[in-house]
């Protein structure tokens, strides 16, 4: 399917499943980015089949979360009560050349740094600071790979063992092919409504009661400090003030963690667990699908990883599982932790959306 | 929550960086620095007191992609959010659109908005941009240069505008430019040197259309309360919106702008704007092919259509007229890339402000800013500004 289609089908059935029409629609927000599109301002192509001819556009390149992020402020700004948010991915590209020419020009292209390779980075200074062996990173890519297999809109759906992924072909530093996200297609569309028109059309709305963002500085510099992600720290901080949370009100989680060491990190900065108890947690079966917390019941990034679309994935992964149609779990508050990490890991920004079931 | 959002600083990189991209000296952060560094002075703001940030680009023409990844031009930690936005011409807009509605939601006090120069990275940005075009039939022949003489000639065709009057309004632009410090054409031309230019593609001669520019702008938004803390004089921004048309061209007309219409009358609307030609002091509007200055008057109904031939000829759109457009010398004059879409809405605060130096209108109290862009100007965006 190209563009239009993929762009159209997901739009349509996001709309039949809110209840509203085109008309209905006051904006639409689209995330992505022209390089993974193959054509300049390529959200024009994309606007007209989301429903936006003659609606107020905008597109946000930082991602699914970052979108969603602007789309509540639309909502809570008065200026709009039906927004939906669109991302699509057709087109074959390589992510590592696509990544290459988004790192800064003088010293870090010149030595090949690229998404994988500031993945690598991370993941070696990882394990030499945290209680992170290569077998957790293992264990962790393979309950991303378990939960896959039971969900029918993920891309790599092999259920790949802690075995295959660490006698995987190795790619960079500590990392084989199996702990690195592969390059997926698809399209998604999520519609956010006020309080207010909500209760009036939908039976069972996902409230996004807290949000949060911010960007990193570019650099490799202070590479223990970026193991505590600050960003993704304060972004989540953030939101759970907005929604009068903390972290042990959170009933399960989808993380942008495009190698599983993003995604053991984020246990420490999201406030799931200690220092250095991250890999307990996967060995535990805490975070797998039908355990206390589980985190991407999806499959997460390594098994569905759509550079444009990844965001608004999660962010519908999520709802899913408050309601019930992804999963096993009985959640009433699930996290969204966004990011724009498939371009590498310096000069990141983190979204973090709350989900709350029924809440207000 | 809604809140009033307003303006209390706009800046621009050094006068000298407003040149030929190709004979730029200053790198892109250099004049992105410059840029903020002299808004957050104007406005009175500390850098860390910004909130958030939005950056507003078309990738493609930037040689980096998500060159803001890589920027540090306010010197950030961790903490500050740094928007990256891209809606091809009207990104600056966008990113003015952007801040307003995250301001007005509450959830940030203090946004800058900034374009760095968008062309300096490529050689040459056609190629770049005929991708932006439908793929199996438009790209083939749509060029940057086929986006204004389509609808340049079918508007020739269809209301009468002569040659003489796209040269009088084309001209009208360069002796504001000659005024404007931050003028990248600033030399004044007469309509016979315009006409004596050669042609580019019909009806569109070479000082008939726009050249390509280095040069960066900021502005720094705030809210209502912070506003009349920081600026005695602030700027309002009364409405703001966009509006989209079909991707595809073949389904368009060309002979006006009727989404520019569409979005016009929404935007009056919530700025109660009832005859916009005696409620409009001074306008910025998108012109890098000068007969879209005199589409546009018509489409922002400043006239009837098919009428604006006969505002130039009254000279109503001049420096001296009663609704001056462009006294910036618009786009024709300096084509920045994206920053030439945010400086449509800085040159008009500074008017605003009472602070456009020698190309100031006098009596300014309410302007617009427009600015055009994406696959032949599938997009358009609107603001309303006004001082108290």
């Amino acid at each position: 399917m190209n563009v239009d289609d993929v762009v159209f089908s997901a739009s349509k059935r996001a709309f039949d499943r809110a209840g509203i029409t085109r008309e209905d629609l006051d904006a639409t927000v689209l995330t992505g980015q022209d390089t993974f599109d193959g054509a300049a301002i390529s959200d024009g192509r994309k606007v007209t089949v989301a429903g936006g001819y003659e609606k107020p556009s905008m597109r946000i390149q930082n991602g699914g979360g970052a979108a969603v992020h602007h789309a509540i402020a639309k909502i809570r700004s008065g200026k709009a009560d039906i927004v939906s948010v669109t991302a699509a991915d057709t087109v074959t590209t390589d992510p590592r050349l696509v990544s290459y020419t988004a790192h800064e020009a003088l010293f870090a292209r010149p030595i090949g740094q690229n998404n994988h390779q500031s993945y690598g980075f991370i993941t070696a200074t990882q394990l030499e600071e945290r209680d992170v062996s290569r077998e957790d990173l293992a264990a962790t890519a393979a309950k991303n790979y378990a939960a896959a297999a039971e969900n029918p809109s993920a891309h790599r759906r092999e259920g790949y063992t802690q075995e295959d992924i660490l006698s995987a072909d190795p790619v960079v530093g500590p990392l084989t092919e199996l702990m690195l996200a592969p390059l997926s297609f698809g399209a998604a569309t999520c519609v956010l409504m006020s309080e207010e028109i909500a209760a009036d059309r939908v039976d069972r709305p996902i409230f996004i009661s807290g949000s949060g963002l911010n960007s990193n500085r570019y650099g490799y510099r202070d590479m223990e400090t970026r193991l505590d992600q600050p960003t993704l720290r304060k972004a989540a901080r953030t939101a759970y003030d907005d929604a009068g949370i903390d972290a042990d009100a959170v009933d399960a989680a989808e993380i942008a963690a495009h190698t599983p060491t993003f995604e053991l990190l984020s246990y420490e900065t999201l406030g799931f667990c200690e220092r250095n108890d991250a890999a307990t947690l996967v060995a535990d079966g805490v975070t797998a699908s039908d355990g206390t917390r589980p985190v991407n019941v999806s499959g997460g990034p390594l098994a569905t990883n759509p550079p444009n679309t990844g965001g608004i994935y999660r962010t519908i992964a999520a709802a899913q599982v408050l309601h019930g149609d992804l999963g096993s779990v009985d959640a009433e508050t699930a996290l969204v932790a966004d990011n724009d990490m498939h371009l590498g890991e310096p000069g990141r920004t983190d979204a973090v959306l709350i989900l709350e079931e029924g809440a207000t | 929550m809604t809140r009033d959002v307003a303006v209390v600083g706009v800046g621009y990189s050094d006068p000298d960086s407003f040149t030929d991209y190709r004979e730029s000296t200053m790198s892109k952060e250099e004049q992105a620095y410059d840029a903020i560094a002299e808004a957050l002075e104007h406005g009175n703001v500390e850098p860390a007191d910004v909130d958030a940030t939005m950056f507003t680009t078309v990738d493609g023409f930037e040689g980096t992609f998500r060159v803001e990844r890589t920027l540090e031009v306010l010197g950030m930690g961790h903490d500050v959010p740094v928007f990256s936005i891209n809606t091809g011409g009207t990104a600056g807009g966008s990113g003015v659109k952007v801040a307003y509605e995250y301001i007005a939601s509450g959830e940030y006090d203090v946004a800058v908005v900034y374009g760095s120069p968008t062309f300096d990275s490529v050689l040459e940005g056609q190629q770049v941009m005929n991708t932006a075009a439908e793929p199996l039939y438009e790209r083939h022949f749509v060029t940057a240069i086929q986006m204004g003489a389509l609808p340049s000639s079918a508007y020739m065709d269809a209301y009468g505008p002569t040659e003489d009057d796209f040269a009088t309004v084309a001209a009208q632009n360069y002796e504001s430019a000659a005024l404007n410090p931050y003028a990248h054409r600033n030399r004044a031309r007469t309509t016979e040197e315009i006409l004596d230019s050669p042609i580019v593609s019909w009806p569109l001669r070479r000082a008939m259309t726009c050249p390509v520019s280095s040069g960066s702008a900021a502005m720094v938004m705030v809210s209502e309360e912070m506003a009349h803390e920081l600026r005695d004089a602030p700027v309002w921004i009364d409405a703001i919106d966009s509006i989209s048309n079909t991707f595809s061209s073949g389904y368009r007309t060309y002979e006006w702008f009727p989404k520019l219409n569409t979005l016009a009358g929404r935007v009056y609307d919530n700025a109660d704007i009832d005859d916009p030609r005696s409620e409009l002091d001074v306008a910025e509007t998108f012109n890098p092919y000068i007969p879209f200055e005199m589409m546009e008057y018509e489409a922002l109904e400043i006239c009837e259509r098919g009428e604006a031939k006969h505002l130039v000829r009254e000279g109503a759109t001049a420096r001296d007229g009663d609704i001056p457009f462009n006294p910036s010398g618009g786009v024709l004059s300096t084509n920045s890339g994206i920053c030439a879409s945010l400086s449509r809405h800085t040159e008009i605060v500074l008017q605003l402000m009472g602070e456009a130096g020698d190309r100031q209108i006098s009596g300014t109290e309410r302007g617009i800013a427009h600015s055009w862009g994406a696959n032949l100007g599938q997009f358009h965006q609107l603001a309303v500004f006004s001082r108290d």
